[in-house]
């Protein structure tokens, strides 16, 4: 039986290949400044900005839940997928070397399976991969499922800063300071855990295990994580201690200025009575 | 956390992140427990001595789903590392399927009970109070309150 090798794109053979390659990948990305995105919106109507703010209120919330959601959906998905393509969740898998290459072994009969139709695969064949088989698969979920749900917060936090009508740059900062840090406990958390099930014999040799448990130890330590933060008002504090340290820094400069423009005035004046007094 | 599989059944369940991982591993899912008993005896214990306002949290079905999944493999693990041997190929198999039903219901729960709560709440005179229902990132929470004159201000207040 073959070993199937990860897949690789086709090649560029001709200058026709090349342009149709260049263009099917091509994008545009504006990258704006927060300055410009305020003058931006600035810049709209009365009534367009009103109606832009009164949508933005209507689906803040919505957009909220989708962004903390999303990775998890698709870890769902993934692990739906995954129950489809090797006909039910009782499917085993194990990983052997071959020629010193880690690869996963499906067991049972292939015919039953939709489209891991092989013995065996690569551990970073583009199917192993995609359809979140086996360990690193799982892992690579995990990981890039934080990495997506920090980039759509982040995109959100932005987008409600400037379309709220009480947000402040600190609010913002520490906003998105609580988030990174809940979304590594619960990537952390995720990982950790499909090490505990890798370590058990029993359990790790079936192919659903690894992304499952990822999926419901990320979705419940998010949930959990969200709900201490209500409880105990942790990203309220974390502001509220920026704000504080925001103002003292302030004030400290405020005084530092005064100082040293009362030392500069006690200075000059000092000169300038020299220079007078001094004869000529 | 590192664990090497090569390693027989004694040696990988004495590991530091064998058992570092399994004792927070089994926290957390006594936290989601306590979240779901708290809820669950708010919830049903309001409807029984038919308090003037119930809350239903969306978080309470979902983190009994996690319970289901996790809970068996939190017990293999502990198993592993007092007993220092896994219990029966029996027992991790039904621990793989909790798993699976887990994963299941986190998901389903909420849609099954969400509607069910209210049918239920709407059947012993409760009404919806808007001004505390609310949602924060991950999860909702509905208020219920009798149809009375200032019930849903009293749970606002309450509620803040």
């Amino acid at each position: 039986m073959p070993v199937h090798e990860p897949l690789t794109s086709p090649p560029i053979t001709s200058e026709k290949d090349f342009y149709r390659t260049l263009h099917a990948n091509q994008h545009e990305i504006y990258i704006v400044s927060f300055d410009e995105v305020e003058g931006l919106l600035d810049s709209l109507p009365a009534r367009e900005r009103a109606v832009v703010l009164d949508v933005w209120k209507q689906e803040r919330r919505k957009l909220e839940l989708s962004a903390g959601f999303y990775a998890s959906g698709q870890d769902g998905l993934l692990l739906a997928k995954l129950v489809g393509a090797l006909g039910g969740a009782g499917a085993q898998a194990y990983v052997r070397h071959y020629g010193g290459k880690p690869h996963i072994v499906l067991k049972g009969y292939a015919g039953r399976r939709a489209l891991l139709t092989g013995t065996r695969y690569g551990v970073s064949h583009p199917k192993v991969v995609s359809l979140g088989l086996g360990r690193l698969a799982a892992q690579n979920a995990a990981r890039s499922g934080g990495v997506l749900t920090i980039y759509l917060l982040t995109g959100y936090r932005v987008l409600d800063y400037f379309l709220s009508d009480q947000g402040t740059l600190t609010q913002l900062i520490g906003g998105l300071a609580a988030d990174v840090v809940r979304v590594g406990v619960t990537v952390g958390a995720a990982l950790g855990a499909e090490a505990l099930l890798a370590a058990i014999p029993v359990m790790s040799v079936y192919a659903i295990g690894p992304l499952a448990v990822v999926f419901v130890v990320g979705l419940a330590v998010a949930v959990s994580l969200e709900l201490l933060d209500q409880q105990f008002q942790f990203t309220p504090k974390l502001i509220r201690t920026l704000e504080e340290l925001e103002a003292d820094v302030s004030e400290e400069l405020r005084d530092a200025k005064a100082s040293v423009a009362a030392t500069l005035g006690t200075l000059i004046r000092g000169q300038t009575r020299k220079l007078i007094l001094t004869p000529r | 956390m590192t664990i090497n599989l090569e390693m027989d059944e004694a040696k990988r369940t004495s590991t530091p992140g064998f058992v570092g991982g399994t004792a927070l591993f089994a926290a957390a899912i006594a936290a989601a427990l306590w979240a779901v008993l708290a809820g669950l005896v708010d919830l049903v214990g309001g409807f029984l001595r038919q308090a003037p306002g119930v809350t239903y949290h969306n978080h309470v079905p979902l983190l009994l789903g996690a319970c289901i999944a996790m809970g068996p493999l939190a017990f293999v693990c502990l198993y592993g590392v007092v007993r220092r041997r896994f219990p029966s190929a029996r027992a991790q198999r039904f621990a793989l399927h909790c798993l699976l039903v887990g994963a299941v219901s986190m998901v389903a729960l909420p849609f099954i009970a969400g509607p069910a709560v209210d049918s239920y709440a709407r059947s012993a005179g409760y009404v919806v109070c808007s001004a505390a229902s609310g949602q924060s990132r991950l999860y909702r929470w509905t208020a219920y309150v009798r149809p009375q004159a200032g019930a849903c201000a009293e749970s606002v207040l309450s509620r803040e």
